[in-house]
């Protein structure tokens, strides 16, 4: 293996397609993280409630479904949400991205949930025995008391799902979804230069998750500092 | 319990999946001669896999439906046309497109697909076309050093010769050159092979001669070695997935390749797919002093 | 200082954890104004009987009558119940995202029992009494032992409780901090405070109480004015609790 020749490609590659990588490659893949995760984690907070109802049979379904999604890989719920889905409830007339968002969005949730129902118990009993003692209701200890003590640890936990789900929005390249991996596939493609393509486009995705990453860590070594 | 339970929802999700593939015909329309479901809704839809220049792939330059391009795409284009449709290209990997006609989520699918008794069995498939004369040879490639031991049967002895999973490539690897005392090494993605190639994780490649001359002029390294397969006639071509029962679009599909292939459209859009994928045929590939391909 | 007016009365009180079995049948009244503690062996019921009093641990079996409300009752709303009784834990619970004058006013304020600034009067006072007003807005997380569990009572006490439930309120904490703590408390039951205290400080229980019950295997096997316990057990069972701790 040439590194003079491979270095040329990887610079003839990144002089004609950098748009495609960036503007249409980065950009779907946030759209499509930002869109998974932010709704994913308002959907994760309801599940989250839900699993904690006092009725069996909600308890009983939402168990099911975080225990299917975390379950079975992405790439298998992706197809179904492209493939079986669209045939099954043909009222819902989305389109492609749509579908596929939509299952991205339906698998973080189940992870958040994870994520709120963790964070809220490893909050001490003691706060909330001590606030339910002086008199505040349960909805009162929850957002007054628990949630702002749980909040220290799920929001690390939710800027590593973020990360997570941004590497996980490759898996929808198979739909050539138009992300960066998409980017990837239809330029090895065309230009027959796979090598070079995979080593722009995981630097790419590098240069998106290491900033991320420390952000986090930053961010949890203040909250530690906090107590 | 639950974890059963998963499984058991799991396990019928996925047998839905496989069930809506091998379901019932898609509905017959009343009588012959009327427009067919497509035609009714006005649009064609066709999965491609874009990423096998030059019968399918991204003209880089351009975005929408008009970055697909290729001979698929162009003969796509021309079925649609005849038909009175528009043209919507779904790209999506190779796996995918045979799901997608199974699902019905696309009318066809024309990929490069050749003749395999798998697909006979669980689509329908049109009659054969062929991508352009070059493209009906199989042949193999090689690093330009070794090129020339390959042109025979005997170099092959001894010898580790990469293909695709699932290609007719690997049925004719296992057909000839195994007897003739070859190894076979299997790779999914024509790309991964090439990178192996020139690792040496085999010392030859079995490939379409349309994707040698693409691989060879972004590689200048490697070449031809001159050794063409012998070709079953029913493999030699390229085929039209549709799905199991659609045999009026079928018919109607049929109809319009006899038509492109008489008026000599299937070289016309080879020469253009070929040009634009940047590649002059093997012919004509020169090289400057330090052996790079001359542009 | 006690009345005759009963304030909490347990009736036939049963509490099991799984198949430990803890109270057993428990009635005992405690009366307005009156100071009663609470001791025994670990595992003897003490701390689940004092949770029960105010439904931390919900009984299976048994009635609770405070101020005249059974509040095991379906349909009781036990926040309104609660807002009357002040609990002090052994691990002081205090809300360490909240600064000390923030643990004091929140739930006056939330339940509406007062507006932000008479709470914040009031909690200014009680620092004051119990000696942490230069604290007013200082994080919990600065403070001591001692002075977190000094805010945790003044913390109930700005809900302005009927009743105070202690539940070894000094256990958690440095020796030289002990007195600190057990000072406040002192100056609180001397107000007329109804109090109940579990406590292992025989002392303090000997110098505080109108009454002391002896708890052990579920039930209150002995119990009366503290001399009177302390000098003359009566149960073998207290005999040798005694022996052991004095």
């Amino acid at each position: 293996m040439d590194l003079g020749v491979i270095g040329a490609n990887i610079a003839k590659l990144w002089t004609n397609y950098w748009h495609i990588y960036l503007i249409e490659g980065v950009l779907t893949t946030l759209k499509l993280t930002v869109f998974a995760v932010v709704l994913g984690a308002l959907l994760g907070i309801v599940v989250a409630m839900l699993k904690m109802s006092k009725n069996k049979i909600i308890r009983f379904l939402i168990t099911v479904y975080i225990e299917v999604i975390r379950g079975t890989p992405l790439l298998l719920q992706l197809y179904i949400f492209y493939f079986v889905l669209p045939e099954l409830l043909p009222v819902f007339d989305f389109s492609q991205f749509t579908w596929v968002a939509i299952s991205l969005c339906i698998n973080s949730s189940a992870y958040v949930s994870e994520i709120f129902r963790s964070g809220i118990q490893s909050v001490d009993k003691g706060q909330s025995e001590a606030a339910r003692s002086l008199g505040l209701s349960k909805g009162q200890t929850m957002t007054r008391i628990v949630m702002p003590q749980a909040i220290k640890n799920i929001l690390p936990a939710l800027g590593n799902e973020f990360i997570m789900m941004l590497k996980e929005t490759s898996l929808a390249s198979t739909f050539f979804i138009g992300d960066l991996m998409t980017a990837h596939l239809k330029i090895k493609g065309a230009t027959y230069l796979m090598l070079e393509s995979l080593i722009i486009t995981g630097l790419i995705y590098l240069a998106m998750t290491y900033p991320l990453s420390k952000l986090v860590e930053a961010f949890e070594r203040k909250m530690k500092n906090a107590d | 319990m639950k974890k059963l339970l998963a499984l058991a929802l799991t396990l019928a999700l996925s047998l839905s999946m496989v069930a809506c593939g091998s379901s019932e015909p898609a509905p017959a329309p009343e009588a012959e001669g009327t427009p067919s479901l497509t035609q009714e809704a006005g649009v064609l839809k066709v999965a491609i896999s874009p990423d096998f220049a030059p019968m399918e792939f991204v003209d880089l330059s351009k975005s929408g439906q008009d970055q697909y391009v290729g001979f698929d795409v162009s003969l796509s284009k021309y079925i649609a046309e005849e038909m009175g449709v528009e043209l919507e290209i779904m790209p999506m990997s190779f796996d995918a497109c045979q799901a997608a006609v199974s699902t019905g989520k696309v009318d066809m699918s024309v990929s490069g697909f050749s003749w395999t008794e798998e697909r006979a069995e669980n689509y329908n498939l049109s009659d054969y076309y062929h991508a352009g004369d070059n493209e009906t040879e199989q042949v193999t490639i090689a690093l330009k050093e070794n090129a020339e031991k390959y042109a025979t049967l005997e170099g092959y002895a001894g010898a580790v010769v990469g293909a695709q999973s699932a290609s007719l490539q690997e049925s004719l690897v296992n057909e000839q050159l195994v007897p003739a005392g070859a190894e076979i090494a299997i790779y999914t993605d024509i790309n991964t092979g090439v990178l192996q190639l020139k690792k040496g994780d085999f010392q030859v490649m079995a490939v379409a001669t349309g994707n040698g001359d693409a691989i060879i002029a972004a590689n200048p390294e490697i070449a031809h070695t001159g050794f063409v397969f012998e070709i079953d006639p029913k493999y030699v071509d390229n085929l039209i997935l549709l799905q199991k029962g659609s045999d009026d679009l079928t018919a109607k599909v049929n109809e319009i390749l006899a038509k492109a292939e008489a008026a000599g459209l299937y070289e016309t859009w080879y020469a253009e797919a070929e040009e634009l994928a940047g590649i002059d045929s093997a012919a004509d590939v020169s090289y400057d002093d330090e052996g790079n391909v001359a542009q | 200082m006690q009345t005759n007016i009963e304030m909490i009365k347990t009736v036939d009180l049963h509490k099991s954890f799984g198949k430990l079995h803890v109270l057993q049948g428990v009635n005992e009244t405690v009366k307005k104004g009156e100071v009663v503690t609470v001791i025994g062996p670990s595992g003897g019921g003490k701390s689940t009987f004092l949770r029960c009093l105010n439904l931390l641990e919900v009984p299976e079996k048994g009635q609770i009558i405070f101020d005249g409300v059974d509040i095991t009752q379906k349909g009781v709303n036990i926040d309104l119940h609660r807002q009357k009784m002040g609990m002090v834990f052994q691990n002081f619970n205090v809300f360490p995202h909240l600064d000390v004058c923030k643990n004091i006013t929140l739930t006056p304020v939330l339940t509406k029992k007062k507006t932000q600034a008479e709470a914040e009067e009031m909690a200014k006072e009680l620092l004051n009494r119990v000696g942490l007003i230069d604290k007013l807005h200082e994080m919990p997380g600065k403070l001591s032992g001692g002075q977190k569990q000094r805010l945790a009572i003044v913390r109930a006490l700005a809900m302005e409780p009927e009743v105070m439930l202690f539940d070894e309120p000094t256990s958690a904490l440095d020796p030289e901090m002990v007195g600190e703590v057990l000072d406040v408390i002192k100056g609180l039951v001397s107000t007329g405070m109804t109090s109940v205290i579990v406590t292992h400080e025989m002392r303090f229980a000997r110098e505080v109480s109108d009454r002391v019950l002896f708890m052990a295997e579920g039930n209150v096997m002995e119990s009366g004015k503290p001399a009177d316990m302390f000098d003359n057990p009566q149960t073998p069972r207290f005999k040798e609790f005694l022996s052991k701790v004095l």
